[in-house]
């Protein structure tokens, strides 16, 4: 059963683009010539294009280098689903002509993954991974290409190796070793050394054996203490039963995939017996 | 690698690959997705540059799994070659297909524009590479 539901936000465009009156509706419309995302900027959506011509791009020395055309049915801002917004956009989306897309917040998206079988689950995850790991290296050939237009020719070889090594991904696949999986649920936290910051709420969104990483609705963040190395106390609602309790340290401090959020990552020590049981038997439901 | 329950029901059997073997060639008719069990698969491009290799999947990835979701492409878009000796689970495909009709309509279309995704990016990445 969901215990916890946080509240999620309705999706806004990121560059202008006009969201329908009805809160509910998810569908955005945009103008030929319309930015939907800026690289470099912030998002939290994932888009499905339900009609018209996105063009994505990414921006070198002022200029605009086109990647690809995506058109109805593609998806585009996967990214989000794994990184939660925590990371840039790492290219721009411009509407080619009148464009209207379907916007999927990521925690949306992340609840509908969790009610899938686990086999599709893995799949999807691993679709997105992937994808990180196609585009990523189609970015490196695109820019290296317009790099070598720049340079002298080289010399004809006999072979050209167009090998690109990539460090493999590795799924982290619940099994023999538990690793991590793309959690949300509510966890309560403590500053150690600052009690009287009193017990905090925020939403955890990863997790793994050796940590976790949590949203917090706390825009500044340098308030009570909140720094790397900070003993923290935490208790975890994890699906059923009691809050599993666990201390740890905080290790990095990031800018939130909300606006006015801030995003933690904490290293667990100390962990209970039980609690480790709990958490183990958690990651590899 | 152990795989959980939830994932091995689906594993229909198993299939053995020796290092440097094709999995699949690129182009072939889409039968199988597979998930790897033990060992290592490339997989790779060809442009008229060369070979570009778009990855290297460890046991628990999914190989072939684009044709299920994108219905408009039932041809190999690379191949898969052992990297070292392999051992393949040949996922359930009947049963895969008639859960994934069960899925709602919001969910297949995200896999497959996903699937799409993951066909577009890598064909164009071997077209720019052989360009």
């Amino acid at each position: 059963m969901e215990q916890v539901s946080p509240v999620i936000s309705p999706v806004k465009p990121e560059n202008g683009g006009t969201v329908p009156a009805a809160p509910q509706e998810r569908t955005l419309r945009y103008k030929p010539g319309d930015l939907i995302i800026k690289e470099g900027d912030f998002g939290t959506a994932l888009y499905r294009i339900r009609s018209g011509t996105v063009g994505v791009f990414k921006e070198l020395h002022g200029e605009e280098l086109p990647l690809y055309e995506l058109g109805p049915g593609d998806v585009f801002g996967e990214k989000v689903f794994i990184d939660g917004g925590s990371q840039p956009r790492p290219a721009s989306a411009v509407a080619k002509d009148a464009v209207e897309l379907e916007a999927w917040h990521y925690l949306a998206l992340r609840r509908e993954h969790q009610a899938l079988r686990p086999i599709f689950r893995l799949i999807a995850l691993d679709m997105v991974k992937k994808l990180a790991k196609i585009s990523a290296m189609h970015d490196r050939v695109r820019l290296n290409k317009n790099h070598a237009q720049n340079r002298p020719a080289e010399p004809d070889t006999a072979e050209v190796n167009l090998t690109v090594h990539e460090p493999s991904c590795t799924l982290k696949l619940a099994g023999s070793e538990p690793v991590g999986r793309v959690w949300e649920g509510l966890v309560e936290y403590r500053l150690t050394d600052n009690p009287a910051s009193g017990m905090l709420h925020a939403t955890g969104v990863d997790i793994d054996k050796d940590g976790m990483r949590f949203d917090v609705k706390l825009a500044n963040i340098n308030n009570g203490g909140h720094e790397p190395g900070s003993s923290i106390q935490l208790a975890i609602h994890l699906p059923g039963g009691v809050p599993v309790k666990v201390h740890g340290k905080i290790t990095s401090i990031s800018r939130g995939s909300l606006i006015g959020h801030t995003a933690l990552r904490v290293h667990f020590r100390d962990i209970s017996a039980e609690a480790k049981q709990r958490l183990t038997a958690f990651l590899a439901t | 690698m152990e795989l959980p329950e939830s994932i091995t029901a689906y594993i229909r059997n198993r299939l053995s690959f020796k290092q440097g073997q094709a999995v699949f060639e690129e182009g072939s008719q889409a039968r199988h997705v597979f998930i790897i069990m033990q060992g290592r698969v490339r997989i790779r491009k060809q442009t008229p540059n060369g070979l570009l290799t778009l990855g290297v999947l460890d046991p628990g990835h999914v190989l072939g799994e684009t044709s299920l979701f994108d219905k408009a492409a039932q041809q190999r878009s690379a191949t898969a070659i052992a990297e070292t000796d392999v051992v393949l689970g040949v996922l359930d495909r009947e049963k895969l297909e008639k859960e994934l009709s069960l899925i709602s309509p919001v969910q297949q279309e995200i896999l497959a524009g996903l699937a799409r995704r993951i066909r577009l990016n890598t064909a164009s990445a071997a077209l720019l590479a052989g360009s």
